[in-house]
């Protein structure tokens, strides 16, 4: 690597996702290409967006969703922890419903293993997390692994919503 | 770095490394890569390279810009395309050696934001960067398998396992799983107090390898596993 002052700056820092489930809800925050993905139903979505060159360049048109498979610039992020000392994490509030399964993972899962097989995996194992969860990183190794793997998995049981105080309670009734 | 390498009628002309952000071809002299033929135009077609990736774009030339034999306006560039410009051909290979020599981690790495950012791409990308991801190794096929039921209402039935994942038994009462993988076939156990049978042994948590002609049971039922030649 030959980094080239104010271009960039190789392996200096990291990339975060984070998840806060509360009151029915999931809070996410990330910086860089780590992602959060949500298994709802059959449906299986990325619900973060990359920090990355490659997805400045899929928003931009320059390039399509096909190409960007073969990419070369697969792992340039855009912003990450470690580098400046303040950084902007992007913020995110979803609902959670009972039976959806989210994904945080690193950029080891996604760049080795197609989303549609990272769906179709949660949707078969989602009963047993761990399992479900070990599967991914064993796919992303057989495919090559060719980076290190983080996957978590949470799966939102049933109704999480927060406790109410009194005085909201009695609000809630004079509605 | 990647290259270009121009020939024309089979004989090698000339090699181009992409080491420009733009490297713009025509038949007027200002071009990077002058061809001097009336069938280029004067402003024939550029390529801007970011990073590890070329993109090629036809400047509106009146003979057109060929890619693999199709005519293209704007073409992400992939290791091997061949454009053509009236009787002129490049050749595009992407730097794959060096993707071969770097160390095995693949670190993520991170662009500045806000530097140096040419109005026209955003960023602006003079280094070259010789970090490539290496090309997937070649996987290793697993031989097709198959089960066949044993026992119950489709006896005799076989299921082919093509998938990654199969699952096999009763949601809510036993559920396990066989995963293909490039070395074999594993059955694991999914959910349920029951753990799967192999060969009248009952199974641990663990993920089991499966041999031809292993007899697995699931929720009561009976099934063989079996290589396809």
């Amino acid at each position: 690597m030959r980094p080239k002052a104010n271009h960039s700056m190789p392996g200096m820092g990291t990339t975060l996702v984070f998840a806060w489930f509360y009151d029915n809800l999931l809070s996410v925050a990330h910086v860089g290409d780590s992602r959060l993905y949500r298994l709802r139903g059959e449906n299986f979505e990325q619900l973060t967006r990359d920090h990355s060159l490659l997805q400045e360049q899929l928003d931009s048109g320059m390039i399509t969703a096909e190409e960007a498979r073969f990419s070369q610039n697969k792992n340039l992020v855009t912003r990450a922890l470690g580098v400046d000392p303040v950084v902007e994490p992007e913020i995110h509030d979803h609902i959670a419903k009972a039976g959806d399964i989210y994904l945080l993972c690193s950029d080891g899962l996604n760049d080795m293993v197609e989303d549609e097989e990272i769906g179709l995996t949660l949707q078969a194992l989602g009963s047993n997390l761990a399992l479900a969860a070990d599967q991914l990183v064993q796919m992303a190794n057989d495919n090559g692994g060719r980076d290190n793997v983080s996957v978590i998995l949470v799966k939102i049981r049933g109704d999480y919503s927060a406790p109410q105080s009194c005085w909201h309670k009695l609000l809630a009734l004079l509605k | 770095m990647a290259k270009l390498i121009l020939s024309m009628d089979g004989l090698v002309l000339k090699e181009i490394p992409l080491n420009k952000e733009r490297i713009t071809i025509g038949r007027k002299p200002h071009n990077d890569i002058q061809i001097d033929n009336l069938a280029i135009s004067g402003e024939h077609a550029a390529i801007v390279t970011i990073l590890n990736d070329s993109f090629l774009e036809d400047m509106n030339s009146t003979n057109g810009t060929l890619v693999n034999g199709q005519a293209i306006k704007k073409h992400f560039l992939r290791n091997m395309d061949v454009v053509e410009l009236g009787k002129y051909k490049l050749k595009y290979m992407s730097d794959v050696s060096a993707g071969t020599a770097q160390a095995d981690t693949e670190k993520t790495m991170i662009l500045r934001p806000g530097v140096n950012r040419s109005p026209e791409q955003k960023r602006s990308f003079t280094d070259t960067q010789s970090h490539v991801p290496k090309p997937p190794p070649a996987p290793v096929v697993s031989p097709s398998a198959a089960i066949q039921l044993l026992n119950g209402g489709n006896a005799g039935k076989e299921l082919e396992l093509t998938k990654t994942l199969t699952t096999l038994g009763k949601p809510g009462l036993q559920v396990a799983v066989i995963a293909k993988r490039p070395h074999g076939y594993f059955i694991t156990h999914v959910e349920g107090a029951q753990f799967p049978v192999v060969n009248g042994e009952s199974l641990d948590a663990q993920a089991h390898l499966l041999k031809d002609h292993d007899v697995i049971e699931i929720a009561g039922i009976k099934m063989e596993f079996f290589l396809k030649a």
